[in-house]
């Protein structure tokens, strides 16, 4: 199976998801987003940092610069208050998208 | 990093951005690198799969300002909501904001128009005036020889011209009727850099005897009386009975287009000219390089060279070089603006108190839910931003609704405003730059009424409110402290444009109730050009005013009529100097108007010694003059003056300048005829009769019964049937020339008065709502001291107190601040005091009134105060 590009609402979702239990730095949530999809999913930089960028203005995660084990400073993303409001509305929002998905899905066959 | 510091620093923001990208490829080639790919091939990897980092960081740039425009986008909504939600509090901000920006945007156009926009001439600045400097030091108009001789011998401009403004007959297409006419030097439209929409303007040599029978027609003009005809150039006309070739037509919707004048003639100066009679304007375009200051210095030297060539006629005159666009405006007119830009500042001033006021309020019984919002991780600094946006919202409602209002009051007020009341230069309409200006007024009203109560939500509160349920104790005393200043500050703002609108309109009734010195009713007055072929004749013109005279005395229903060289409040004709026979070294000066002998009578004008005018003065009989009761006053105080003579230059019939000096004995005095309008501090004169002295230049005034507008056209027949050629120019009944001529201070008064009324409500309105807020937050307090034994009548005392302590001392405020302010319109004042106390004390008694009245819902509301509730809060 070739790996996916997510839809932008979807890698939000699952950014935050990832950040919920730990801060991250880019790398770390490409990282973990591939490993724990089981590669079906990949986040090119071309659409992880613009994600992020974009879920730090909305005041869900916010940036602080820490050192990499190797030394290398790296900008680590945390979730705040209103992003963790927002993920538990999303995860409630795509569970009743998922449910009325799958049930057209099976109608169907 | 925030996003507000994003966009304070958009340097260090970059420089972020930069480095965050970076490290992301950097641990991603030293993972390849891991992998034991070379630096190279490592690098190259990475760049295949995540795409340049340059691409990267544009993305992440745009995702940034997507989310920022989206989440104030959000803001705007939210914001929006809210305000629907309580319509009464959106439609009070709103609607104050509308007025005050409504009138705001009316008088921003007007000082605009008239004041701060510059004239379309190439450089106005180097355009100037020119005036013979008088023996008083006063500007005087020119005679014709002096500027010939300026023109001659100045060396300090580019273009020089004389003016003087008249009127010629038109018959073309239908009857005859004047149009204003501008007699002017060849050079006077390079004088302006004026460029003809069509055809070409004078030559320099058209301006010579012989020459000048062509014209150049305003857009006006070309428009309306020649259908725009594109070949009207090289036409000819029949102005004043003679053929005149079109030559050209000057660019509409210029300054051209705005003055009064129709056609423009060149001014062709008879040989012989004289240097005593002054009687024409003078406009010059500086030199390239020279300065006004300069020219100044060489105009008064050619003059004083003329005084000490002609010592007779010049003795003591010099020359002024004004510069022409700062004399455009009058101080007056200027002041009159500067009052209302005032005045409409201080309503926009007092509105945004009201609404800073109100917010806070709304803020303190909101604080429970910004508390929440605050608690939910929203940073202050965003709760700050969301109460902005919700007074930028409100703003801008009220900035487009003022948009209209505006657009109306414009509107009225030019429609009150005569034609031509203004200069040409004022060029008044809702523009580019009006739109500009109530933009950045929109955005300074929402900062300043918005900011603090967001500063004040954003700060601190949150605390506050979840411990106390938002009722905040301590730290509400420096806000009621802060309302209570608010409510000094619009009390003084608003008591000092009432007492401005109250000197104005006391001087306003001063200027109605003008005793004139005659009746106005039935009496119509207007010019009687008198087309001149060569040297008007004296007899044959004397005979010509009798017919007319005599033509339209016989129409029914008029009881009396006669020609004079200045109509009432029109003029005084000419101000002559005048000597007395025991004092003939010493010059004086008096109007002195020409008329028949009726012109008294038919004004009705009380004799106070002596006789009036009759037929028995006529040409060979001894010269008579009757003076008015000024004229005693200032030359002969306290004496009887019948029989006495005085010494005047005759004035030649064609107006072309002055006959020899001749002893006029003094037969009656009458009382004063407001000559100058109802406003002219003096009115010395004296009357000579036309018979004894006729000259072209007339007015004609009428007294009969019925409708004026009948009595013009009647009287107009009655001319016709004398000469079909002979115009009755610009007539009106003089009751409307006198509501004309206040039409400036009724304007500014009718505006004065209406920005201090709605100041005066929106103040009051301020008063009840600070005074009801704070009873309303005390309703706990009054509790208490009903219950213990408190009669209603203390608990309205009580809170009428506490309501009377910021009014007065506002009061005071303005009380001291209306003195100065008195001094500063003083000249605007006609027979009223800079600190009128009649002005002043109904002023301060209307407004404690209001106010009080403005206090007592609130009194009334905490005098029924309940024991109970003392109990039940909280």
């Amino acid at each position: 199976m070739c790996p996916m590009e997510l839809l932008q609402g979807t890698l939000d979702l699952l950014i935050l998801r990832t950040l919920e239990l730990r801060p991250l730095h880019g790398v770390g949530i490409a990282d973990r987003i591939e490993q724990v999809t089981g590669g079906v999913f990949t986040v090119g930089a071309g659409s992880l940092f613009p994600a992020l960028h974009r879920l730090s203005d909305k005041g869900w995660i916010a940036g602080e610069w820490s050192e990499l084990e190797s030394g290398r400073r790296a900008k680590f993303y945390a979730l705040t208050k209103p992003g963790r409001l927002q993920l538990a509305r999303e995860k409630k929002s795509w569970a009743k998208a998922q449910t009325a998905v799958n049930q057209v899905l099976a109608e169907e066959s | 990093m925030s996003r507000f510091d994003r966009i304070l620093r958009p340097r260090r923001a970059e420089a972020e951005l930069d480095e965050e990208v970076r490290s992301y490829y950097e641990v991603q080639v030293e993972r390849a690198m891991a992998r034991g790919l070379t630096r190279e091939q490592a690098e190259r990897a990475v760049r295949l799969s995540s795409g340049g980092s340059e691409q990267v960081k544009q993305l992440s740039r745009e995702a940034r300002m997507g989310a920022f425009l989206e989440s104030i986008w959000r803001d705007v909504r939210f914001a929006a909501r809210l305000l629907a939600k309580s319509p009464g509090f959106t439609f009070f901000a709103v609607l104050t904001i509308a007025l005050a920006l409504g009138a705001n945007a009316a008088i921003f156009s007007l000082v605009d128009g008239v004041l701060l926009k510059s004239a379309s001439y190439p450089e106005p600045e180097r355009i100037v005036q020119l005036w013979e400097k008088n023996p008083r030091g006063g500007r005087n108009g020119i005679a014709p020889a002096n500027y010939l001789d300026w023109v001659r011998q100045s060396k300090s401009f580019e273009a020089m011209a004389a003016f003087s403004f008249g009127s010629m007959s038109y018959s073309g297409g239908g009857e005859v009727r004047s149009l204003r006419s501008g007699h002017v030097s060849a050079p006077y439209f390079d004088v302006f850099g004026v460029k003809p929409a069509l055809g070409r303007t004078f030559t320099r040599d058209e301006d010579q005897l012989g020459k000048g029978k062509v014209v150049i027609l305003t857009h006006r003009v070309w428009t309306a009386s020649f259908g725009s005809d594109p070949g009207i150039v090289g036409r000819e006309i029949r102005l004043d009975g003679m053929p005149h070739t079109v030559i050209g037509v000057l660019p509409g919707s210029s300054e051209f287009d705005r003055r009064s004048n129709d056609i423009w003639v060149p001014l062709v100066f008879p040989a012989q000219v004289p240097r005593d009679y002054h009687t024409y304007g003078a406009m010059a375009r500086l030199a390239r390089g020279v300065s006004r200051e300069q020219a100044q210095t060489e105009m008064s030297s050619i003059a004083e060279e003329i005084a000490r060539q002609y010592p007779a006629a010049k003795k003591g005159w010099s020359a002024i070089v004004d510069n022409y666009m700062d004399r455009v405006n009058g101080p007056q007119i200027r002041l009159q603006l500067k009052v209302l830009m005032w005045a409409v500042a201080a309503v926009l001033l007092i509105g945004c108190v009201n609404l800073a006021n109100l917010l806070m309020a709304r803020g303190t019984l909101r604080s429970r839910e910004m508390a929440l919002r605050l608690a939910l991780g929203a940073g202050p600094a965003r709760i700050a931003r969301m109460l902005l946006i919700e007074s930028l919202l409100i703003a801008s409602l009220g900035a487009s609704a003022g948009l209209l209002l505006g657009y109306g009051l414009l509107r009225w007020i030019q429609q009150l405003m005569p034609p031509f009341f203004l200069p040409a230069e004022a060029h008044v309409a809702i523009d580019y730059r009006v739109l500009a200006f109530l933009a950045a007024a929109a955005v300074a009203t929402s900062l300043a009424f918005g900011l603090m109560p967001a500063l004040q939500a954003s700060r601190g509160v949150a605390a506050d409110a979840l411990r106390e349920g938002g009722r905040g104790s301590s730290a509400g005393k420096g806000k009621l402290l802060a309302r209570h200043a608010f409510v000094s500050v619009q009390v003084a703002a608003a008591f000092m444009l009432l007492v401005g609108a109250g000197l104005l309109i006391r001087s306003f009734a001063n200027v109605l109730n003008v005793d004139t010195g005659f009746s106005s009713e039935g009496l119509v007055a207007g010019y009687l050009p008198i087309v001149q072929d060569g040297d008007p004749d004296a007899d044959r013109l004397r005979q010509y005013i009798d017919r007319a005279v005599g033509e339209i005395r016989s129409l029914p229903g008029v009881t009396g009529a006669a020609v004079a060289s200045a109509i009432p409040l029109r003029g005084w004709g000419d101000g002559m100097p005048m000597w007395l026979p025991e004092k003939p070294d010493e010059t004086r000066f008096t109007g002195f108007k020409i008329a028949t002998p009726d012109y008294l009578r038919v004004l009705g004008l009380k004799v106070v010694e002596g006789r009036l005018l009759d037929e028995t003065d006529k040409a060979g009989s001894p010269l008579v003059t009757v003076v008015n009761e000024s004229f005693v006053r200032l030359y002969y105080p306290n004496q009887s003056v019948v029989g006495k003579r005085i010494l005047v230059e005759r004035i030649l019939p064609t107006r072309r300048g002055l006959g020899p000096k001749s002893a006029w004995e003094i037969v009656g005095v009458v009382a004063d005829e407001k000559g100058r309008g109802l406003e002219s501090p003096n009115d010395i004169g004296a009357y000579a009769s036309f018979a004894q002295n006729p000259v072209v230049g007339l007015g004609l005034v009428v007294r009969g019964q019925g409708e004026p507008g009948a009595l013009i056209k009647s009287v107009q027949q009655a001319l016709w049937r004398v000469n079909k050629d002979q115009v009755f120019d610009n007539p009106m009944a003089v009751e409307q020339w006198k509501e004309q001529s206040m039409v400036g201070r009724r304007m500014t008064v009718s505006l004065l008065a209406g920005f201090a009324v709605l100041a005066l409500l929106l103040a009051c309105a301020g008063i009840y709502g600070v005074l009801s807020f704070v009873t309303a937050r005390r309703a706990q307090e009054m509790g208490i001291r009903a219950a213990m034994g408190a009669t209603p009548g203390d608990l309205i005392r009580l809170v009428l107190t506490a309501g009377a302590i910021p009014v007065v001392l506002g009061l005071a405020v303005g009380l001291s601040g209306s003195i100065g302010l008195g001094t500063t319109i003083e000249s605007l004042l006609f027979q009223t005091k800079a600190a009128d106390p009649m002005t002043l004390g109904s002023v301060a008694a209307i407004f404690l009134l209001v106010a009080m009245a403005a206090c007592l819902v609130p009194a009334l509301r905490a005098a029924r105060a309940d024991p109970m509730t003392a109990l039940r809060q909280d």
